[in-house]
């Protein structure tokens, strides 16, 4: 097991920026199937 | 913490139970991928298509219920011992293990000779033979002893330890079993009221749509109770391992809180092409769904910035050269990182099947095996099996004869996985059903038959890693252990320490499970009571009973 060391003053720059591209992924393939929806629909 | 051999040795046996109650269901599940795409046929054994059917009775109910309660229960023995530094009832621990036990060997009796083929779900009109319906329900009520045994552990560590907040790994422990006993008395009361007296002939009829939605009372918070232990170490295990911290203890605690309160009235979505509720509780239960999404995006923050804070400490820079400094080549992390990566992406197919309309594109086809795969078949079964690794080693002092292979086993499964429910969520986007012996169809084009193919290609990928997994595993069992037994007593799970951590000031009602658990009970009431209105008033009990091997009514 390594021995950890402190970081003073960490924010999450990357974790904040991982979750924004995963939200965004989330939204493209959420509306992909929404759109095969309104293709099947005849929309 | 020293923890007592019995003990120590009955979490191997819960251990080994649920592995090789894996061992067979992952078997049959390469059967299922295979029979899917034509290229295997059941008939080459004696039973021909029936044991499809059976075969995937097997897979569903060993995996994910028996070798998910047995890992789960034998886990969080150990996590609330070490967590509270206090023993357990010894015996009710082994009243809780052979209940189950029992239990198990009677609903396997019952599926092995063909006698419970009504798949995991065990839908009426399909009947099952009583032994089916009287052996889950003691491996249900022998988990209940296990949640007595814990909640009388917790409560006398209570009273010695007046003021002091819940360790946060057993407020995981409880957000588990809480989810757990009040998702159980749906399919309790569905098991024993109508069930096992229609089976056992004491009835004729029975209410299809009623057993369904008590089943789904049940069926979709079961998806919780895999994951929180999976959330567990994920939370309380991976930051130490990946060498950093936990970004922040009190949101850990909020999300397991939230799982308490909305794991349970979400069950109807899996109804949404169901007659006899009405469409405002549908999309009262779709809303909450969503809200149960909440918990993991958070989870999904709170982990990525502890594995950032990890890669920073390790040395990385930037906003993502982080990532490359984790211990990639550790298989222990490899075993969770890699689950947690392929959740991704089974987090947003569940919202797709939560969507009330979205819903009507993927229902009931093949793109749901292939969401689950990715949520328990990885995310819960694969951390499973990294903490079997990490249990051997804690509990008996035996590291994985190879820590390569366990790295390995890794990746492959992640790798088969993701070809594998790409392959199937093609297929249930095109429209292809689920649960059915397609091997056998002569109506499948050709591009249907190269994504059965491709789900096929993860497949066997998939059963691959199990069997190195399985191979390296047994090894370690048998091997001698790496320490002395004086250490091996002193078992340290290691939880990780915490960036942000709960401090005194934190608000009392945060530590307070009852609060939670009412207002838990509440939102059951409160949207389960109108669904079994409409269920009661608009649908009835016939005199109907099957079995997928003869279209003639059982009932005579």
């Amino acid at each position: 097991m390594m021995e950890n060391r402190d970081l003073k003053d960490f924010k999450p720059k990357g974790a904040v920026a991982f979750f924004i591209a995963m939200i965004l992924m989330y939204a493209v393939m959420w509306f992909s199937i929404y759109a095969l929806l309104i293709i099947s629909r005849g929309g | 913490m020293k923890i007592e051999r019995y003990l120590r040795n009955i979490t191997f046996w819960h251990m080994m139970i649920g592995i090789l109650s894996m061992a067979t269901g992952v078997t049959y599940g390469l059967f299922q991928v295979l029979a899917r795409a034509g290229i295997y046929d059941y008939g080459i054994f004696t039973y021909g298509t029936k044991l499809y059917y059976q075969g995937l009775t097997l897979h569903g109910v060993l995996n994910a219920i028996v070798f998910t309660t047995f890992f789960i229960v034998g886990f969080l023995y150990i996590v609330t011992e070490v967590s509270l530094k206090r023993k357990l009832n010894r015996g009710l621990v082994y009243l809780s293990f052979w209940t189950m036990v029992v239990g198990t060997l009677l609903a396997a009796w019952a599926i092995f000779t063909n006698r419970a083929t009504v798949l995991y779900t065990f839908y009426p009109p399909l009947q099952a033979h009583p032994a089916f319906y009287i052996g889950a329900t003691l491996l249900i009520v022998g988990s209940w002893i296990a949640i007595l045994n814990t909640v009388i552990t917790h409560l006398k560590w209570r009273k010695e330890n007046p003021g002091k907040l819940t360790p946060p790994p057993m407020v995981a422990v409880h957000a588990t079993y809480a989810v757990w006993f009040l998702a159980t008395l749906g399919v309790a009361i569905e098991v024993l009221f109508f069930l096992i007296p229609w089976s056992m002939g004491w009835v004729k009829s029975i209410n299809p749509e009623l057993a369904r939605t008590l089943f789904w009372w049940f069926g979709h918070p079961l998806v919780y109770f895999w994951l929180l232990p999976a959330y567990l170490a994920w939370y309380f295990l991976l930051p130490r391992i990946a060498g950093g911290k936990l970004y922040s203890e009190p949101m850990a605690r909020v999300v397991f809180i939230m799982f308490i309160l909305f794991s349970l009235p979400v069950g109807t979505h899996h109804q949404f092409s169901d007659p006899g509720i009405s469409n405002t509780w549908k999309a009262v239960q779709a809303f909450l769904t969503f809200m149960v999404a909440v918990p993991s995006l958070l989870t999904a923050f709170n982990l990525a910035a502890s594995l950032e804070y990890a890669g920073r400490v390790r040395g990385g820079n930037g906003l993502f050269g982080w990532i490359k400094t984790l211990p990639w080549r550790d298989y222990r992390f490899a075993g969770m990182v890699g689950p947690m990566i392929v959740f991704i992406f089974g987090g947003i197919s569940g919202i797709v099947n939560a969507s009330y309309n979205v819903n009507q594109v993927v229902h009931n086809t093949s793109w749901i095996p292939g969401h689950f795969h990715m949520t328990v078949g990885t995310a819960s079964a694969m951390t499973f099996l990294t903490l079997s690794y990490i249990l051997m080693e804690k509990l008996f002092g035996k590291r994985p004869w190879s820590k390569k292979l366990a790295t390995l086993h890794a990746y492959l499964w992640v790798v088969g996985v993701l070809i594998f429910a790409w392959g199937m969520m093609q297929l249930g986007r095109a429209g292809i059903p689920r649960r059915t012996h397609l091997g056998l169809s002569p109506y499948m084009n050709l591009e249907e038959k190269i994504l059965m193919g491709i789900a096929a290609v993860g497949g066997v990928l998939m059963f691959t890693s199990f069997l190195i997994y399985f191979i390296n595993f047994l090894v370690t069992v048998f091997k001698k252990p790496d320490v002395s037994e004086a250490e091996i007593e002193k078992v340290d799970l290691e939880f990780t320490d915490a960036y942000h951590k709960e401090n005194e000031n934190l608000p009392r009602y945060l530590d307070n499970f009852t609060i939670w658990l009412a207002i838990a009970v509440f939102l059951l009431i409160v949207t389960y009571g109108p669904i079994f209105y409409d269920v009661f008033r608009s649908t009835y009990a016939v005199p109907n009973a099957f079995s997928p091997f003869n279209p003639l009514n059982l009932i005579k």
